[in-house]
């Protein structure tokens, strides 16, 4: 699939992952990778626009080990852009599967 | 090259950034490495992932120009946003930068009509005061009187005036326009290896 397409999908999927539970960048660049392979590199320059638009804040945690984690969390304006890009995104791929079922039928003709 | 070596030359690349800012960017790439390391991987293959020090630098100055472009869209912060944007792809080289060239080119034609307008209604009244020969001759000719002529140039300085107006609100309409499609444009990245 193309960047361009991944990029533009990565903010929604960033806000999402934010909404039930604060997490580190790490944390979120290995979920994400697992499925979209551009993660690791656009990631952090998001999250820095992110806390920039105050969408989201950050807070230093405990780790096991190792250094203190610093943590993601979602705030209000984040909550509100995440529910403007699920809408979009729900209503888009509705929309492209629809047309690619109607690709699908030879004899779906415009009427 | 080292973890630091490569933290190192990310914070030189960064110096576009105001310190504090540089030091949480900075501190988000340690922690990573540190993670990663903790998870098993190996700093070549963190690094292989990430890209360059520079190419990450560039992606976090793409991302200021076209913020600082929409916090305060004009000529220069706009042509900044747009110069790195269209750097990012030939789809938006071939986009933007026309646009924004031909939009400016607009601009600069109706600023210079409104203000010749302007300042032919100037040079008039200046010429009603001095009583300029010539103008008393256009008098004549058309049989316009004093006040007839007064009149005309304050009309055409109105005009004048109002097509400054309508310059700087579209003007300022513009530059937010190109500013938010720079924004748009900013996550098309051309497919990098």
């Amino acid at each position: 699939m193309n960047s361009q397409f991944k990029k533009g999908v990565l903010d929604l999927v960033v806000l999402a992952m934010l909404e039930k539970k604060d997490r580190y960048g790490f944390e979120l660049v290995s979920m994400i990778s697992t499925r979209i392979d551009i993660a690791e590199r656009t990631i952090y320059p998001l999250l820095k626009r992110f806390r920039d638009d105050g969408l989201v804040s950050t807070y230093l945690g405990e780790s096991a080990l190792g250094p203190a984690r610093r943590y993601y969390r979602l705030e209000s304006e984040g909550v509100k852009a995440l529910t403007a890009l699920r809408d979009d995104w729900k209503e888009f791929s509705a929309n492209v599967n629809a047309l690619l079922e109607e690709a699908g039928n030879d004899d779906s003709a415009i009427s | 090259m080292t973890t630091q070596q490569y933290l190192d030359t990310l914070a030189r690349e960064l110096g576009f950034l105001k310190p504090d800012e540089r030091g949480e960017v900075i501190a988000d790439y340690t922690e990573h490495f540190a993670s990663a390391l903790e998870n098993g991987e190996s700093p070549e293959r963190v690094i292989s992932r990430l890209g360059s020090p520079k190419s990450v630098a560039q992606e976090y100055k793409l991302a200021r120009r076209v913020q600082k472009a929409e916090a305060k869209p004009g000529l220069k912060s706009v042509a900044r946003a747009v110069g790195s944007v269209a750097l990012l792809s030939v789809y938006n080289a071939l986009v933007i930068a026309p646009l924004y060239i031909a939009g400016v080119l607009t601009l600069v034609a109706f600023y210079a009509a409104a203000f010749s307008v302007m300042l032919a209604a100037a040079a008039g009244v200046l010429a009603l005061i001095l009583n300029v020969e010539l103008l008393r001759y256009v008098q004549a000719s058309f049989g316009f009187s004093n006040l007839a002529v007064v009149m005309m140039l304050v009309a055409a300085a109105a005009v004048g005036g109002e097509l400054f107006i309508f310059t700087r609100v579209f003007g300022r309409w513009f530059f937010k326009g190109m500013a938010a499609l720079a924004r748009r444009l900013s996550g098309k990245k051309g497919e990098s290896k």
